[in-house]
């Protein structure tokens, strides 16, 4: 009698949103290193691509791709695929295209949108498509099975994989596989690597540093923990995962903190997001501000929730983009 | 289903009581102390003495007791009190023993509400929160009353009992129709939803607090009433009473009651329905003992709830609503077992 429903559901949003801030790792942004030359329709037909539901072959370059996956159609416009179906999992309305993705990587012609979590069949196969990418989901077999019967290719998550934890590499490597732009999807990532090195490199002062990620939902506090893109990102440029918060660590991507242990908290740095609530939740909370190096002024709180979203995004142009909107953020708090 | 006389006790059994609600105003007490000095973080007594003796607003250990503990324990006190009240009113004035505010879809009104609010208007406090939840509770309760009222008995039992039921399914599935097509609320709900005494902050007890006394006098008050009806409504309406206006006056308390502790600490599971059963056992079926000892029983087994959820998940905590399911959903097959076998 009690609405077992939204209980059940309850810990979903969470997991994804933990999921997504755990996936974003690093990033690559594709304008500086100009080392490969791009070949167009690098990859070659047939290729097979290693699933958890087994390989899946793709005969032929595809023309209608759907991206159902986190991502998966943001991936695919940075190739300079446009896919005809895609899923807003951020969500930004319109097209789903996300604010940091350059104007020339924008559709031409408006994809059809489709649901997230829940996604009509019959819609997609009403879209004629022969590729379907599913890489960064659930991994629900039943969902995977009754794509898989509309008898096109499904990429779904990579073998071995599990439930919204495909990492931005794993998720380029794949849809780069998939759509035969091999060359142009390694050179993304050896950009973002670059751009990392690069940041790491300019910031010297960031190295060896503890840096405490968390996220404050309603009513909630919880940290992020190694196998996370956030803590990724922040490793890559240096810092170090807080022992303390590791420590805690279970099988999430993330911890719950209860509002009396904000001090696990205190590190060398502190980046804190928004979740689904205000940012003066964060900055007006006595407990949170009693924390030492929220005190001493060691904190990023990321309100802008498009650079919150990028920070969590892993995808290689929203991490490009968490990278030169974050680093400037953590330069000026390391400096107090 | 209560089938003794209810208009009086025996005189000798009247000490006995008294002293049983005096123990129970003691175990209150030390669950008081045990929700002040226990939780995540392990502070000595020394520190929380300190604290409440001498705050210091820049030791994070005080800040602790004060911005965490005090208010949680507050809300835990008066909720469980309001929840308390509330299941031993519903249960006398519907006649059913499985009775809690759930039935009356007080709850599911309080919700649909709020949901709305965060949807439509974008409220995102729970200050806000309070307001809508109660004025869902409200039109619940008026609508169910309303509905159930309708044809030439009026407001029996089983036709509150019924409307009450179709309603809670109504607004729940009208709750997880906006959750389902709006992430960003879903998000927001889904704490409120579960029912927890954290992260209230101390404005939603002042807030609250005129709405509970005028509540709480209700139910207090309510007592003969119910032990009227629960002979049933000819014999109620033989002894003199105004059968309708007795049910509404009930009826108005339990609204504000449940929408007051909903608004405060979100829906919260069996507290209501469990509380009164125990009561009875020591109690016999006189509501002039029944309210004040579920009065104070309630707010024990929430504030005991609340610190076993403080333990358990470490670092973390387990929101109070779900450690009163986890305790009431055994309790409640009990009864229902139970009463199939005596019924």
């Amino acid at each position: 009698m009690r609405s077992p429903r939204p209980r059940a559901r309850g810990s979903l949003p969470a997991l994804l949103l933990g999921a997504v801030l755990a996936l974003a790792g690093c990033g690559s942004s594709a304008e500086q290193s100009a080392t490969e030359p791009a070949t167009p329709a690098s990859g070659r037909f047939p290729v097979t691509i290693a699933t958890a539901f087994g390989d899946v072959t793709i005969p032929a370059q595809p023309k209608r791709v759907v991206a159902l996956g986190w991502g998966d159609a943001e991936v695919a416009l940075t190739l300079g695929v446009q896919p005809v179906g895609a899923s807003d999992w951020l969500p930004v309305g319109g097209d789903g295209v996300a604010p940091w993705m350059p104007q020339d990587k924008h559709y031409t012609t408006a994809p059809t949108m489709l649901g997230t979590l829940e996604v009509s069949a019959e819609q997609v196969a009403a879209l004629d498509p022969d590729l379907i990418l599913d890489t960064r989901a659930g991994g629900d077999k039943a969902r995977y099975d009754q794509l898989a019967a509309l008898g096109v290719p499904v990429v779904g998550i990579p073998a071995g994989g599990e439930a919204y934890a495909t990492t931005w590499q794993q998720q380029l490597d794949m849809i780069g596989k998939a759509l035969g732009r091999t060359s142009e999807a390694a050179k993304v990532q050896s950009d973002l690597d670059a751009k990392f090195q690069q940041a790491a490199g300019a910031h010297p002062e960031f190295t060896g540093k503890s840096v405490a990620v968390g996220a404050k939902m309603a009513g909630s506090y919880g940290a992020y923990v190694n196998g996370g893109a956030r803590i990724e990102f922040m490793e890559r440029l240096g810092f170090t995962q807080s022992p303390q918060v590791q420590a805690q660590a279970n099988d999430s991507f993330y911890i719950t903190v209860s509002p009396e242990r904000m001090d696990l908290f205190n590190a060398d740095l502190t980046v804190i997001s928004p979740i689904g609530v205000s940012a003066d939740e964060i900055t007006k909370d006595p407990l949170f501000q009693a924390v030492p190096s929220v005190k001493a002024g060691h904190v990023v709180v990321l309100s802008d929730q498009t650079v919150s979203q990028a920070f969590a995004s892993a995808t290689p142009l929203g991490l490009s983009y968490a990278i030169d909107q974050v680093v400037p953020m953590i330069t000026e708090a390391m400096a107090r | 289903m209560l089938r003794e006389t209810t208009t009086g006790l025996p005189r000798r059994r009247r000490a006995p009581l008294g002293l049983g609600l005096v123990l129970g105003l003691v175990a209150l007490g030390l669950a008081v102390v045990g929700s002040v000095a226990v939780g995540a973080k392990g502070l000595p007594p020394s520190v929380v003495l300190d604290a409440l003796l001498h705050h210091d607003p820049a030791d994070p250990d005080h800040l602790i007791i004060w911005q965490v503990r005090v208010p949680r324990t507050l809300v835990g006190l008066l909720a469980g009190a309001a929840l308390g009240l509330a299941g031993v009113i519903i249960q006398g004035v519907t006649r059913n023993p499985l009775a809690d505010p759930g039935i009356l879809g007080v709850n599911a009104g309080a919700s649909l509400c709020v949901v709305v609010a965060i949807s439509v208007a974008g409220i995102d406090s729970m200050t806000g929160y309070v307001w809508f939840a109660f004025l869902g509770a409200a039109l619940a309760a008026v609508v169910v009353y309303g509905v159930g009222s309708l044809g030439r008995d009026g407001a029996t039992p089983l036709k509150i009992a019924l409307t009450g039921a179709a309603c809670e399914a109504a607004f729940r599935s009208l709750t997880t129709g906006i959750l389902v097509s709006d992430n960003a609320t879903y998000e927001q709900f889904r704490f409120w939803q579960v029912g927890s005494l954290a992260g209230r902050d101390a404005a939603v007890v002042t807030q609250a607090l005129p709405f509970l006394i005028a509540g709480f006098v209700l139910a207090l008050a309510s007592a003969r009433t119910l032990n009227g009806l629960a002979l049933g409504d000819d014999v109620a309406r033989g002894l003199g009473q105004n059968v309708p206006a007795g049910r509404a006056l009930c009826a108005l308390a339990v609204v504000v009651l449940c929408g007051t502790a909903t608004a405060m600490a979100g829906p919260i599971a069996f507290v209501g329905l469990m509380v009164p059963h125990a009561a009875r056992l020591i109690t016999g079926p006189d509501h002039r003992w029944l309210l004040p000892y579920s009065m104070v029983l309630a707010p024990l087994v929430l504030l005991v709830a609340d610190i076993i959820g403080r333990l358990v998940a470490q670092p973390g905590e387990l929101q109070v609503g779900i450690v009163t399911a986890a305790i009431g959903a055994p309790v409640f097959i009990a009864l229902v077992r139970r009463k199939r076998v005596r019924g």
